[in-house]
């Protein structure tokens, strides 16, 4: 029996005027579907537009239920080296050690009832596998995930990297089917959005702006595209991707 | 300023005879040379050719005088999760934070008088990097490095990662500069060994092959092939590599 390799090209543009399509970054992701039903997504991301501009590297585990297991998160921002964390989940408790400039060594530890639903580590591959969460199987509509962890509250995940609870959940919705074109080709879609906000004209920056996703369809959640509507107009699209067994 | 980004991917074969230039498995990396001097390899590996087959994660970053300051390791051998740790090294000790199948949760640290000379931590190109300590201003011969800290110290990195300590540093012999043609085109290379051994033709398994190495002479110490000879026969090549700035 073999292992799945997924790998990924994202590229990160604007919908502003001023710099419209312009490039503004990018995400190469390699996705390990292993044999026994575990998942290991690697991500290496670029937000070079202006500061914070941000250099990520992220691994995270998922279980077969698509439980985090584990991580490891790194930051460079502004050309200047961050930090860097292990995490390691249970349905009991997360814990994370650490090294950054701002904290030094970090040791943290918190517990719980219940497995978290997600790890908010800022990849955009990775927030597209957030989806996994949503229950499909009630069509189309709002639904709201358990408690989850992020490393980091910044809207570009441009500090820590540390250990940040969720209590309240993720809210999804989910609009149905869609085919989409995206630079990787065309494919059929699911049409999600993370977030109350629903208003995708609003310019206010007191509230997260509308984020919608499009991914993959086959139970694997690869993101095809995702805009950040509103004041933020950042646009991810897919432009390259593979599906193979084993490694080569 | 910007940084610069170097991607590669490596294909491991075999010289046995009897699976002679088969794929075996493979590697890619990525590797950011960061503009204050650092630098932060990621590498991907998979060892594919017989039990214990490998599938490694590793991050491996330096400082701009080459000093490992910190990495993580994380480990599938025959599609099954072994573990994962992360490391810290600073010029008094190491730190080593991980949870393996086999060990449990652990933390483990090392108090030294001075600086780790490397980080071994299996991916070839991590290996490539090794050769970095050789003092080439000083001509063809032989030279050991200073005390050295391993992930594992089986020969496929199959177990562990752990933090093991090799206080009798690392013998590299340069052999001097060689054009060599791979698939990923022709290089200058300079040709190191690792390794004490140098009889190519002994067979025993009693002692580590000699492995020859050809890195770049651009002081990025890329890896263009290397070749561990002797009962081992295994081969590697660079097939692709790009050098750009930044990530797009």
């Amino acid at each position: 029996m073999e292992h799945t390799t997924i790998r990924g090209t994202i590229r990160y543009t604007s919908k502003k005027k001023e710099i419209l399509d312009k490039v503004r970054g990018g995400e190469t992701f390699i996705i390990t579907i292993h044999t026994d039903g575990r998942r290991t997504l690697r991500a290496h991301c670029a937000i070079d537009e202006n500061s914070p501009r941000v250099l990520r590297d992220s691994i995270t585990n998922f279980d077969k239920d698509w439980h985090p297991v584990s991580a490891f998160n790194q930051l460079t921002v502004d050309e200047a080296h961050v930090g860097a964390a292990w995490y390691r989940f249970t349905d009991k408790y997360a814990e994370c050690e650490g090294w950054t400039e701002r904290e030094g060594r970090v040791s943290l530890r918190m517990e719980y009832d219940g497995w978290p639903a997600t790890f908010g580590s800022h990849p955009i591959q990775a927030d597209a596998m957030h989806l996994n969460n949503f229950d499909l199987s009630k069509g189309p509509g709002a639904q709201t995930s358990g408690h989850f962890y992020m490393s980091s509250f910044h809207h570009r995940g441009a500090d820590g990297p540390t250990l940040l609870r969720r209590p309240n959940g993720l809210y999804m919705h989910y609009y149905g089917q869609e085919k989409v074109t995206v630079g990787a080709g065309t494919f059929d879609s699911h049409h999600f959005r993370l977030g109350k906000n629903e208003k995708d004209d609003y310019m206010g920056s007191d509230i997260h702006p509308p984020y919608h996703l499009w991914v993959s369809t086959d139970g694997n959640y690869i993101l095809y595209k995702a805009y950040c509507t509103g004041y933020m107009q950042t646009y991810y699209e897919l432009v390259s991707l593979e599906q193979r067994k084993n490694f080569f | 300023m910007e940084h610069t980004t170097i991607r590669g991917t490596l294909r491991y074969t075999s010289k046995k005879k009897e699976i002679l230039d088969k794929v075996r498995g493979g590697e890619t990396f990525i590797i950011t040379v960061h503009t204050d001097g650092r630098r932060t390899l990621r590498a991907h590996c998979a060892i594919d050719e017989n039990s214990p087959r490998v599938l490694r994660d590793n991050f491996t970053s330096y400082d701009k005088d080459w000093h490992p300051i910190d990495a993580y390791n994380q480990l599938t051998v025959d599609e099954a999760f072994v573990g994962s740790s992360w490391y810290r090294f600073t010029e008094k000790y190491a730190e080593c934070e991980g949870w393996t199948v086999r060990e449990g949760r652990f933390s483990l640290r090392f108090e030294y008088d001075t600086w780790p000379s490397l980080f071994a931590s299996h991916p070839m190109q991590n290996d490539a990097m090794h050769c970095q300590k050789y003092d080439l201003s000083k001509g063809l011969g032989e030279q050991t490095t200073g005390h050295y800290l391993m992930s594992s110290y089986h020969h496929r990195g199959a177990d562990g990662p752990v933090l093991l300590r090799r206080p009798g540093g690392m013998l590299l012999a340069y052999y001097g500069q060689e054009k060599v043609t791979v698939a990923a085109g022709t290089f200058d290379a300079h040709h190191f060994r690792i390794g004490k051994n140098q009889d190519d033709a002994y067979m025993g398994t009693d002692i580590h092959p000699p492995y020859h190495l050809w890195t770049t002479t651009d002081g990025n110490y890329i890896l263009l092939k290397a070749h561990c000879t002797g009962y081992m026969q295994t081969y590697y090549e660079l097939t692709s590599l790009e050098q750009r700035k930044n990530f797009f």
